[in-house]
């Protein structure tokens, strides 16, 4: 009966603390309250690759973000609602804006910025804050890696 | 800003069309004149989705007629080096060379950067449709609207900012279909210098 107890009591603690994972999500950017970050985003697939810059900022319950590319042309901007875990694109350049493709980057936007399971998705931080998410499902690979000099003049 | 942006544009005054004739020509024969170009640029993009902007500055070297070095130091490191028909990306990370016949948009880039830097593209009618305006500091803007549906997916319009003194460009404003607006403002401007090889090759 101890030991019974015991196994449910372990059950509990997990599932109520994979719960709070879960409920409140947590950044795989380190994200804090107004502080800005860059990164260099490469972004690989087997048939091509895409290189550019992310910006994005946590304000309040909301991180928004764009993606450029080196030159400073637009490829998409994005919002995540923290508390409705709900993201969305916006100004999406043309060649990117099919459903498939916007539906593959929410989703893993949304798993990178705390609002959804891995499922397909794997995940590795680096000891320099490079982040790297792996699409399985997709053979997808992003790979976010810190500019340390800000370029906010 | 917006404000800012607004009286900007109603400083710009439109040119009749003999004197934009006449500037097209001359902006024309001095880009023409144009074998080598070397300078320093800063980039300022703005980023509405976030009310800030991004930074960086570079160095760009151009050999007429079909090569060009545009590469960013700051404050990230990114090369785009255009050689006749091959262009390498390099972030420092990977390097990446695709033939720019391959690519339509790659061309259209190449050609955009090239002709933009230079002047030349104004003499380009079939890409553009462009308005010729005086500026508040005696020089001349030269506004680009895009005719093709391609240019058009990737700018709502481009000005070239053409120097009083040099009748050359000396600054390219990009603004996109959501109104963002990315400025290049180019500095320590050298004429006709020689280049070596080298500069066009990835190392």
């Amino acid at each position: 009966m101890t030991r019974f107890s015991r196994c449910i009591s372990l059950l509990l603690t997990l599932s109520m603390a994979a719960a709070a994972v879960m409920g409140k999500g947590k950044d795989a950017f380190m994200l804090d309250e107004g502080v800005r970050k860059d990164y260099a985003l490469t972004i690989e697939s087997p048939d091509m690759s895409f290189t550019g810059i992310c910006v994005m900022r946590q304000m309040s319950d909301t991180v928004a973000g764009t993606v450029v590319n080196e030159f400073g042309l637009k490829a998409f901007d994005f919002i995540y609602l923290m508390s409705k875990r709900k993201i969305k694109l916006k100004n999406v350049v043309k060649f990117l804006d099919r459903w498939y493709i916007k539906s593959t980057l929410k989703g893993d936007l949304k798993y990178l910025l705390g609002g959804s399971k891995p499922s397909h998705r794997g995940l590795d931080i680096g000891a320099d804050s490079t982040v790297r998410l792996a699409n399985r499902r997709r053979g997808l690979t992003y790979i976010f890696t810190p500019i340390k000099q800000p370029s906010i003049k | 800003m917006a404000a800012v942006a607004a009286l900007a544009a109603t400083a710009q005054t439109a040119m009749p069309q003999s004197q934009a004739k006449e500037l097209a020509e001359r902006i024309n024969t001095v880009a023409s004149s144009i074998s080598t170009m070397q300078c320093g640029f800063e980039q300022v993009k703005e980023l509405s989705i976030l009310k800030d902007r991004m930074v960086s500055e570079g160095t760009m070297c151009y050999r007429s007629p079909n090569q060009l070095r545009w590469e960013y130091t700051s404050p990230y490191a990114y090369r785009f080096i255009l050689d006749g028909d091959k262009v390498t990306m390099d972030n420092g990370r990977t390097s990446n060379t695709v033939d720019i016949r391959s690519s339509h948009m790659f061309q259209e880039i190449a050609r955009i950067m090239m002709g933009s830097v230079t002047g030349r593209c104004i003499g380009e009618g079939s890409d553009f449709k462009a308005a010729y305006y005086t500026s508040p500091d005696g020089g001349w803007i030269v506004r680009l609207t895009p005719v093709k549906k391609q240019l058009k997916h990737m700018f709502k319009d481009v000005a070239l900012h053409i120097s009083a003194t040099t009748s050359m460009v000396s600054e390219i404003e990009m603004t996109e279909n959501n109104g963002d607006r990315t400025v290049i403002r180019f500095k320590d401007i050298k004429i006709n210098k020689p280049l070596d090889d080298s500069v066009f090759k990835v190392h």
